[in-house]
């Protein structure tokens, strides 16, 4: 399976550049959009999910051209909004059924095995009868997954999935994704680094609407190897060390704040070379990127 | 697809207190009027000696029951689409194959059928209550009596007034509309038809035109019908079938086809999307 993305843009009319010119091919597996807030993502994946128009560009499903074929993209799509509610009236079982419905299990028996299935998968079997106004956030995000994964779906978009889910959660939603992923396209966007690293297989870097980094997360993270370097420091040197040193990102550990900076050679014989990270290729993306803008 | 839509609809509207409760009101508000025989007693209408199984008399009562389910028309027909974007569930049908006209005409039908059970309530409570009246004060027992009453009160009402408040819930996603326009347009057709009420007493009968505006601006015919009955002596209200004339019917005729242009605007103008959704806030 494949997914083609041309040339995507889109400005509100409030003036915001959510997307500039993105071009991205995505095949199977889990595709990870990593960026801030505020970085498009929601706008791209809105778009993907035939919520939105966009500007130009171009979006492809194999033939299928998804900006201007809306209902038939719709025959395999699955999709989970960053925010999203649920009728407080209604139990789990029954919404859940009646959207596997209308996404066309249409025989019953069908329908019946796919709900129970998915509210298993989703860990939400034994509390089906419950009403959703009941539900927990976490409950409630994990009713949100198993209707974007029920009716098989090809194209899989879910919008920040793992915000308000604990670890355990988290975990048990990545290993559901990754059972899945494996004969279509999955796309989620997230702003936790860790999401990314522990179950994409591919990955872009957003920021302001437009792709800063696009590839395998191993292969990001082995071209920045052997460039960056840590020290402590006291927190009122940050400006200091930020002005001299491209310190691309800073953590408080201990009552120190330690320094992460990207440089070829050790910057100074206190800095300490140290193994690169997902995040680092993370963070390094977006410090370039504003000081583009900077400048 | 649209039937599922219709039936959840409908499963969902028949759980609706909004429902039952209006259900109820109407068949207590149809019995204890049509029950009750004392000629100097005045309720919601003057019911007087006039008998209580008549098309003029039910006629009346329909007319204004059909006032008073404005109130609860602009919720149920209000909310039927709305209702998704009050809870946050629009997405999950959006994102469906599920046709647009299926799901729109699917929820209006669901909304539809509730209100006309909300009416049949309003009937057995109309017919229950000119039984226990008794003899005295009751002709005879005909089915046309509540059958034409009703399919040119009750029917075209329920889809002008439901297509209205379709239309504004579902276009402007917000209640506070709902709750605006059923208020305003209870007050205006108080205020129409109390103005026309003093005009006829007042014998101002010559101003043809006048009074043919009047009543056509009655979008739920309450004053056309006054029209057309206000000179009948008590045996034409005892007796006689309501005045199907070229202009009543015209009357009613006219605002079912404003009701079902309603709803086709609603079609066209309604998008299955992110960027039409009011409390969008885009990233």
């Amino acid at each position: 399976m494949f997914l083609k993305i041309s040339n995507l843009s889109k400005t509100y009319s409030n003036g915001v550049k959510a997307l500039n010119n993105v071009s991205l091919e995505i095949s199977n597996g889990m595709f990870g959009l990593l960026g801030p807030n505020g970085a498009g993502k929601s706008t791209m994946l809105r778009t993907l999910a035939t919520l939105q128009n966009a500007d130009s560009g171009s979006v492809f499903f194999e033939n299928t051209d998804v900006l201007n074929q809306k209902e038939e993209v719709r025959k395999w799509l699955g999709y989970l909004p960053q925010d999203f509610g649920v009728y407080p009236w209604s139990t789990a079982y029954n919404f859940l059924d009646h959207l596997a419905r209308l996404k066309g299990i249409s025989d019953s028996e069908d329908r019946m095995n796919a709900v129970k299935e998915m509210l298993e998968r989703v860990n939400l079997w034994e509390n089906r009868k419950k009403k959703l106004k009941t539900f927990s956030g976490g409950m409630k995000q994990r009713f949100g997954i198993a209707q974007a994964l029920i009716g098989n779906p090809k194209l899989i978009i879910v919008d920040e999935p793992t915000a308000g889910l604990d670890p355990a959660e988290r975990n048990r939603f990545h290993n559901l994704l990754s059972e899945v992923a494996e004969d279509v396209i999955i796309i989620f966007s997230t702003h936790i680094v860790e999401d990314v690293k522990d179950i994409c297989d591919s990955m872009a870097i957003i920021n302001k609407g437009k792709i800063l980094a696009n590839g395998i997360p191993g292969i990001l993270i082995s071209e920045i190897e052997d460039r960056i370097w840590e020290k402590a420091i006291e927190k009122s040197e940050l400006e200091k060390y930020e002005k001299d040193f491209k310190v691309i990102s800073s953590q408080l550990k201990g009552g120190k704040k330690v320094i992460r900076i990207y440089s070829g050679n050790q910057p100074r014989n206190d800095f300490q070379l140290v193994k690169s990270t997902l995040e680092d290729v993370y963070f390094k993306k977006l410090y370039e990127d504003e000081l583009e803008k900077g400048s | 697809m649209l039937r599922t839509v219709f039936l959840k609809e409908l499963k969902y509207n028949l759980r609706n207190p909004l429902v039952y409760t209006f259900t109820l009101l109407f068949l207590l508000i149809g019995f204890f009027h049509f029950s009750n025989t004392n000629p100097s007693w005045n309720g919601l209408i003057h019911m007087g000696k006039v008998n209580r199984n008549s098309p003029y008399l039910v006629s009346n009562m329909l007319s204004t029951l059909s006032v008073i389910s404005i109130f609860s028309i602009a919720f149920i027909s209000g909310m039927s689409v709305l209702k998704d974007y009050k809870y946050n569930t629009q997405f999950f049908f959006f994102t469906t194959p599920l046709r647009k006209s299926d799901y729109l005409s699917g929820r209006y039908a669901g909304s539809f059928l509730s209100i006309l059970l909300i009416f049949i309530g309003g009937i057995i409570g109309i017919i229950t209550g000119s039984y226990f009246a008794g003899n005295g004060i009751n002709g005879v027992y005909k089915v046309s009596t509540y059958l034409i009453p009703s399919l040119v009160f009750i029917i075209p009402n329920i889809i002008f007034i439901s297509a209205l408040f379709f239309a504004i819930g579902t276009l402007k996603q917000s209640t506070i509309y709902l709750y605006a326009i059923s208020i305003v347009f209870v007050i205006y057709l108080f205020a129409l038809q109390g103005f026309t009420a003093d005009l006829l007493r007042n014998g101002l009968l010559e101003n043809k035109l006048l009074l043919h505006f009047l009543s056509f601006i009655d979008p739920l015919g309450g004053n056309a019908f006054k029209m057309e009955t206000v000179n009948w002596s008590l045996s034409l209200k005892n007796n006689q079938m309501i005045p199907l004339s070229f202009l009543f019917l015209l009357q009613r005729f006219l605002w079912t086809v404003i009701g079902i242009l309603l709803l086709i605007v609603t079609n066209i103008k309604f998008k299955m999307d992110s960027e039409s959704v009011k409390s969008n806030t885009d990233e």
